[in-house]
């Protein structure tokens, strides 16, 4: 076996059969790099890239579990079917706004967070930044039941909380009020995704030379100066890697809304995931179910680079 | 606005003033964020400790009146209903008394974790290497494919999976969940592991490609030993995205088989749940690993993240 990842260039590459082969492709860099990289590349390409391209190729036919053996081949009928039905249109406006919404939330709470924390010392800061992280760490369906148990109409602890302190006279509806109902799923999103955009801007935060602050301050620059000239260019990238990450994580939200409303009351939550979902698996039209999907998926795609376009120059890197 | 050169004694004072309300501010603040993020927590738990009668009181038992875990008991002692079920429950109007599938299923997620931990840690460090360190025509734009594939909904994949796994006859099995969740935490893995190894200095490996190991011993012996908290990172994300997975599981899996705890978490939240004590005892056995994890790992975890963060 030692041969076969051995020092590049150092074996005979005139042997033959399996042992030859491996000599050869390990004459170069490129070779080698492909016993490393290969095996992943392999997983993922059966796993990840032929599924996409598989429900591609059922986007463009009608696939209709209630007839298994007439999958015709309709072009992108499916495509044009959803995008002029107006549940669609219902899903995909709930959907920018939730989106909306959560990635500012997250952004803006985890900027604060991370503040905060960084001026904590850092003997309080080690005790505090793992109990912010645990809302992190625990399933989108047990968020929901955390979530749901809280809000409850009858017996919620927010209800409760607020009554207490009088800010409201009698318990209220949440979850089965169409005008929070939305609010109520980003709020139980927000609560999970602010611990790692909090860690992602501390440790950027952490990485700023406090050289920087202290010539500001013999320069006399205030304190808003120092934050806007210093501490927001230094983020930039943490900024990028949130807003990313919760935009791509937001649009793609589906346990909530299956534990929390189903898209409920009515279609007010209905996001384009469960709207996907629900053609998919209650409809069972698979081939418009997948279109939807690609519709998202390359949206998503757009969104991503707009993000990288605005905040990620070639300068910087 | 210069400071003078010799402070009198009141600017002094009007200073530490400032310095303390500042502190202050700052405490309450924290307090805040961390009443924001554990309350809900203590909620549940709370919960889950209480006799129903005090649970569905108005108002809430800010502290259980009666300790009772008798909840605790109830999910898992309690014998398991026949739970040949279809995958979407709701749909086929299917509600059954909360049963004791709890232990079982906690198994389940965790030997299917453990499993796409395992090859997702290994197949990560390969394939990190290779992106981090060597040169291949492509490098670039394959990296970039590999992350931005994980963009697709999942709810698009299902279909295709569900089709493959059936076809390979893995539905319902550990084998056909570990498959489904590889490609889902594996891309991430790889991105925190090249950020790790790029900071791993170059003369380090030179140096043992000069003893005479050979790339793969390089890796072994020089950059994983360097590297323990991106590889621990890395396997507590791969272990927590597979634990906390819910449609694949939803779909993939028929019985207790491999029911994974998410899944049959979907008994207790029925809207005509029979208890809403039991409810929040089972959310806790779902949350509890999780929890567990994030908090041990925590230190590992952020300065894993750091090398990624901040230089992208």
């Amino acid at each position: 076996m030692a041969n076969i990842l051995s020092v590049e260039g150092a074996k005979p590459a005139d042997a033959t059969g399996l042992k030859g082969w491996f000599a050869r492709r390990t004459q170069t860099e490129g070779g080698i790099a492909m016993f490393f990289v290969g095996p992943a590349l392999l997983l993922m390409v059966l796993l990840n890239i032929y599924p996409i391209l598989h429900s591609f190729y059922v986007s463009v036919h009608v696939y209709n579990l209630k007839r298994p053996h007439k999958n015709p081949y309709v072009g992108f009928e499916n495509y044009i079917m959803f995008l002029e039905s107006e549940d669609f249109y219902n899903a995909f406006m709930n959907t920018i706004v939730f989106v909306v919404v959560s990635v500012i939330a997250v952004a803006l709470l985890g900027l604060i967070f991370s503040l905060a924390l960084n001026e904590l010392g850092s003997g309080v800061r080690r005790w505090v930044v793992p109990l912010i992280l645990v809302p992190w760490a625990v399933p989108y369906v047990a968020n929901g039941l955390i979530w749901e148990w809280i809000y409850h109409s009858d017996y919620g602890v927010l209800n409760g909380l607020l009554v207490s302190l009088g800010v409201i006279d009698k318990y209220q509806t949440w979850l089965s009020n169409p005008n929070r109902a939305l609010y109520t799923l980003v709020n139980a999103f927000v609560w999970k995704e602010v611990p790692l955009a909090t860690v992602l801007f501390l440790t950027a935060l952490q990485a700023i030379p406090e050289d920087l602050y202290s010539a500001a301050k013999v320069d006399q620059a205030g304190a808003s100066r120092r934050f806007w000239h210093i501490t927001l260019p230094a983020l930039k990238l943490a900024f990028l890697l949130v807003l990313v990450y919760s935009s791509i994580i937001s649009i793609k939200t589906f346990d909530l809304v299956y534990i929390l409303t189903e898209g409920g009351p009515g279609d007010a939550t209905a996001l384009v995931s469960w709207y996907t979902y629900v053609e998919t698996f209650r409809n069972l039209q698979f081939g418009s179910g997948a279109s939807i999907s690609y519709v998202i998926a390359i949206a998503t795609f757009i969104l991503a680079i707009g993000y990288i376009k605005i905040l990620y120059r070639p300068q910087e890197s | 606005m210069a400071a003078p050169s010799v402070p009198d004694i009141k600017e002094i004072q009007r200073y530490r003033q400032a310095a303390l309300v500042g502190r202050l501010a700052l405490y309450l603040i924290v307090a805040a964020m961390l009443f924001y993020a554990i309350s809900p927590f203590y909620w549940m738990l709370n919960s889950s400790l209480q006799f129903e009668k005090d649970v569905v009181s108005v108002p809430p038992n800010w502290v259980p009146p009666a300790l009772n875990i008798g909840n605790y008991e109830e999910i898992i002692l309690r014998k398991p209903a026949d739970t040949s079920v279809a995958f979407d429950k709701k749909m086929a109007g299917y509600s059954t008394f909360p049963t004791a599938d709890v232990l079982p299923s906690m198994w389940n997620s965790f030997v299917v974790a453990f499993g796409v931990t395992i090859i997702n840690v290994i197949l990560g460090c390969l394939a990190a290497y290779g992106f981090a360190r060597l040169y291949f025509k492509g490098k670039q734009s394959l990296f970039y494919v590999v992350l931005a594939s994980r963009i697709v909904p999942e709810v698009s994949l299902i279909v295709p999976f569900y089709l493959m796994i059936r076809g390979l006859g893995l539905l319902d099995t550990y084998m056909g969940l570990i498959v489904a969740y590889i490609p889902i935490s594996l891309p991430l893995a790889i991105f925190v592991l090249v950020a790790y190894f790029e900071t791993v200095p170059q003369e380090i490996e030179s140096a043992a490609r000069v003893d005479g190991c050979n790339r793969f011993q390089t890796l072994w012996r020089v950059i994983l030993p360097l590297s323990a908290p991106a590889i621990v990172t890395a396997a507590v994300f791969v272990f927590l995205t597979s634990w906390n997975e819910f449609l694949f599981p939803l779909v993939l899996t028929q019985t207790m088989n491999t029911r994974p705890i998410t899944v049959t978490l979907l008994d207790f939240v029925s809207e005509f749940s029979v208890s809403y004590a039991r409810m929040n005892a089972a959310g806790v056995a779902c949350v509890i690993i999780p929890v567990a994890l994030a908090l041990m790992f925590q230190r590992y975890f952020v300065r894993g993240l750091t090398a990624g963060a901040v230089k992208g």
